[in-house]
């Protein structure tokens, strides 16, 4: 598993249960240079999530263990992440799922639509997030 | 015509790996690649457009 790395490369967790998706978003952002770290299901996510010190984190709704909201819940009932994690994306197929106005609440930073978003358009969304310069 | 019930987030899932491989591969520089990549790129895009349709009458 990769570690922070000391150039200040931006660290990237990405929760998606779905194995192609998963290991093409993480293709595609390590070839943008950044430190991708991935979970298949909810529950590995949040343990991931709650030690902490993501510069992103992409979160899939639908997780086989726990879904994406329950995770979004769960962290925010429990205690602090060890390192602090930058902003949560909520990770959906319809541009009219419920979750994502639950996620809102319960503290995402923005979704994206799988279905809409070429990879090119991933990558500069990512780096949106991420306030990089495109 | 026969109707098809389908989960549409297990489908759109599906659909969406196929788009994301096709836009990589649209990237190869052959002509001939690139037309037989868009039809197939405009045709899974057909098919994402039919379910998220329908999975707003839902």
């Amino acid at each position: 598993m990769k570690q922070k790395d000391k150039n200040g490369q931006k660290r990237i967790l990405i929760i998606e249960d779905e194995q192609y998706l998963r290991e093409l978003y993480q293709e595609i952002l390590e070839d943008e240079g950044f430190i991708i770290e991935t979970a298949s299901d909810g529950m590995d996510g949040y343990v991931k999530m709650a030690k902490g010190g993501y510069d992103l984190i992409l979160l899939d709704v639908m997780l086989p263990r726990m879904d994406g909201l329950e995770l979004l819940a769960k962290l925010r009932k429990g205690p602090k992440p060890k390192k602090t994690n930058g902003p949560i994306v909520l990770l959906t197929n319809l541009s009219k799922d419920m979750a994502i106005s639950k996620g809102k609440t319960l503290g995402i930073s923005g979704y994206l639509i799988k279905s809409d978003l070429t990879p090119g358009e991933i990558i500069e969304k990512v780096k949106g997030y991420l306030k990089i310069k495109i | 015509m026969a109707e098809i019930s389908i989960n549409s987030h297990y489908f759109l899932g599906k659909l969406t790996i196929i788009r994301n491989c096709l836009s990589l591969l649209a990237k190869d520089k052959s002509p001939e690649r690139k037309k037989l990549v868009k039809m197939a790129y405009d045709t899974n895009q057909e098919l994402i457009d039919q379910v998220k349709e329908a999975a707003k009458n839902v």
